[in-house]
């Protein structure tokens, strides 16, 4: 039985889709979290459902990607039941997909979430009438709670259901989308003289009758609880100050982070160091004085040691807050405070999710940029995402960059915020966009810790199956390379890169070593007796690149080879702008 | 008038929306379409974006948006 979960962004689809089978889907405090249909197989009885998970739309109508993508799927495949998952909270505007969904004659379901917020606000609905309205079952639930949740299972597995759409006898339906539908021919718009109902001139009449809905089945019954965090809403979003809280709240954030990675090097190097030294003197004992032993014996011990000291509390750190700023709810409220601020980079104000996603890590940050309105506001997005966000890897190899050459945190920092001036701008003229900026802000909510703990988790994996397996690879390739004298050829280039970008020609290949990994480049530098300035100029050029190759694939993806190729060439030219420049401007 | 003269906390119903098909819709999409209640919570300075409050919901609406939302206050009641 194919059971499909549909509704507006931020219901909880995804927390009711946990609930039922027990998986573990990502869920978040903000619009547009689900941006694919994912399916999962779950047992009721001896009754096999196959569950789909589909990104939040407000309407099957919309013009926006989503739901094209759902109308797309409705039609293609054999739906057997929807489940409307309605924010109990808001039910006026989720009414008018459940008679969107009453006018295709879907069978569907419409399931309350959030009932006991609704209580909360002394609030009550009549779910009988709503379901006598609707003809469709309609069941309070809570994700949260989990009421609701038994009586639901019972459904599914009886198909309780389908009685309603058996009443009249037997009826075939097919659904069409494509602002028309053609049913067994009982409904009400086929009893009219036309066949083909004109969906888009119903748009209003679904409103009116979702309005008048509303009304009929809810009723406050006693005076609202006040909860604290409607109180610190309040505060919140209000224009001025609730701006200064998100940043002073993005300030905290960050001091917390480099106090971790502070507090945590010390401790991590000590506990590491005699386990480097170990597999050292014991790699030199087994391969004595050959070429492949001295190159092992280094590379491993630094290509473990590196990431363990550097990026793994960097991406734990990062990855911990920006599960709290999801969870929340804060951070579709920096997208509102920021919009200005967003604009003199040539972004909307929804750019910043999917931007700060990047300082997490910018693989899913590029699926994120789907929350964007148009291609060309994807486009710029993505284009700043690869070149200037530094994800949690990155931030960390900088930091260590920083401190072991004591190069300028200060020039680094203002050169990415210029770059991405510089960069936005040019893009935005280039591609002249409508800034069309609308955007749901979802409640504060208390973060649930075994949300915050398996995001975590997801994010962080990410270090054990990829940093930590390429960056031990690397490190023995470019030690070979070092040891085997490789490096030497290209002292030729020495004057070259000199009088350009003021570094050493071993510098500027770590800058090109970029082209893979990002957070590879430093092992290079690490190794050459660099300046302040010189490490400066070449950690500015390393930070302002290429995307790494997970963050290609994703781009090609998304949006194509050809923006792929564009936004490389765009990486590049930055890459070498900024180190000119650089070494034009700093005093030597 | 135009809803982004509604001072904060002031009620107001949505008399229409002239910003096109394209705004209408996703206005329309958010749930505010003529006979709509909101509120307005917050303005954003330098022309940033406006915070209603609609039904249960914040929607946050860019300022040329909000413009083409012509709304008509409700009389206070005290």
């Amino acid at each position: 039985m194919n059971v499909v979960l549909l509704g507006l962004p931020n219901v909880g689809k995804s927390a009711v889709l946990n609930r039922l089978t027990g998986s573990n889907y990502i869920i978040s405090n903000y619009p547009g979290t689900s941006i694919e249909i994912l399916n999962t197989e779950f047992k009721i009885g001896n009754q096999n459902i196959t569950l789909f998970d589909t990104p939040g739309i407000y309407s099957l109508f919309s013009d926006r990607d989503e739901a094209q993508m759902i109308r797309k799927f409705l039609q293609d495949n054999h739906i057997d039941l929807i489940i409307q998952v309605v924010d109990a909270v808001d039910l006026e505007r989720n009414l008018v997909l459940s008679y969107e969904l009453k006018d295709l004659g879907h069978p569907f379901l419409v399931l309350l979430n959030q009932i006991d917020r609704v209580r909360m606000m002394g609030q009550a609905i009549d779910t009988k009438r709503l379901s006598r309205i609707l003809e469709v079952p309609v069941l309070p639930f809570s994700a949260n709670s989990g009421e609701g949740v038994t009586e639901l299972l019972d459904v599914l597995g009886n198909q309780k259901f389908f009685c309603r759409v058996e009443e009249g006898g037997e009826k075939i339906r097919r659904v069409y989308l494509d602002r028309s539908f053609v049913c067994s021919g009982d409904c009400s718009h086929c009893l009219s003289d036309h066949g083909v109902c004109p969906v888009a001139s119903d748009e209003l009449i679904r409103t009116q009758k979702a309005r008048e809905t509303a009304m009929a089945v809810s009723q406050q019954v006693h005076p609202a609880r006040k909860h604290w965090l409607d109180k610190a809403e309040r505060w919140v979003d209000q224009p001025v100050l609730g701006t200064f809280l998100l940043l002073g709240i993005a300030y905290l954030g960050f001091v917390i982070l480099l106090q971790f990675i502070n507090w945590s090097e010390g401790p991590l190097t000590a506990a590491l160091e005699p386990v480097g030294q170990a597999i050292e003197s014991w790699l030199l004992a087994v391969l004595p004085g050959s070429y492949v032993g001295r190159v092992l014996a280094r590379a491993i011990p630094e290509g473990l040691v590196i990431p363990f000291t550097i990026i793994m509390p960097a991406m734990l750190m990062v990855s911990f807050l920006m599960a709290i700023l999801e969870d929340t709810g804060l951070l579709p409220r920096y997208s509102v405070a920021l919009e200005r601020f967003g604009r003199l980079f040539g972004i909307s104000g929804q750019a910043i999710i999917p931007l700060s996603l990047g300082f997490g890590c910018r693989t899913p940050a590029v699926l994120a940029t789907r929350i964007m309105p148009n291609e060309a506001q994807r486009f710029i997005t993505v284009t700043l995402l690869s070149i200037v966000i530094p994800c949690a890897a990155t931030v960390g190899i900088m930091a260590m960059v920083v401190s072991a050459f004591g190069a300028s945190l200060l020039v680094l920092v203002t050169t990415m915020l210029v770059t991405m001036l510089v960069l936005g701008s040019i893009l935005s003229r280039l591609m002249p966009m409508e800034h069309e900026f609308i955007y749901e802000l979802p409640p504060l909510r208390v973060p649930i810790g075994s949300n915050v703990w398996d995001k975590i988790k997801i994010r962080f994996s990410g270090f054990f199956t990829e940093v930590l397996p390429l960056l031990l690879i690397m490190s023995i390739i470019i030690r070979a390379l070092m040891e085997s004298g490789f490096f030497a050829l290209f002292q030729g280039m020495e004057s070259f890169t000199r009088t350009l970008f003021g570094i050493p020609s071993e510098a500027f290949i770590a800058v090109l070593i970029t082209v893979f990994q990002r957070y590879l480049a430093p092992l290079v530098l690490l190794n050459i007796p660099l300046t302040p300035r010189e490490a400066t100029i070449a950690i500015s050029m390393i930070a302002l690149s290429l995307p790494c190759l997970p963050v290609m694939v994703m781009t090609i993806r998304e949006l194509g080879v050809r923006r792929l190729v564009q936004i490389l060439g765009m990486g590049f030219a930055t890459s070498f702008t900024v180190g000119v420049l650089l070494n034009i401007l700093l005093p030597v | 008038m135009v809803s982004t003269q509604l001072k904060p906390g002031q009620k107001a119903r949505v008399l229409s929306i002239c910003g096109g098909r394209g705004i209408e819709k996703r206005m329309l999409e958010m749930g505010i379409v003529p006979g709509t209640e909101i509120t307005l919570i917050g303005k954003h300075p330098f022309r940033g974006p406006v915070v209603f409050q609609v039904g249960n919901a914040r929607i946050a609406v860019g300022r040329k948006m909000a413009e083409s939302l012509e709304v008509e206050p409700e009389e206070a009641n005290d």
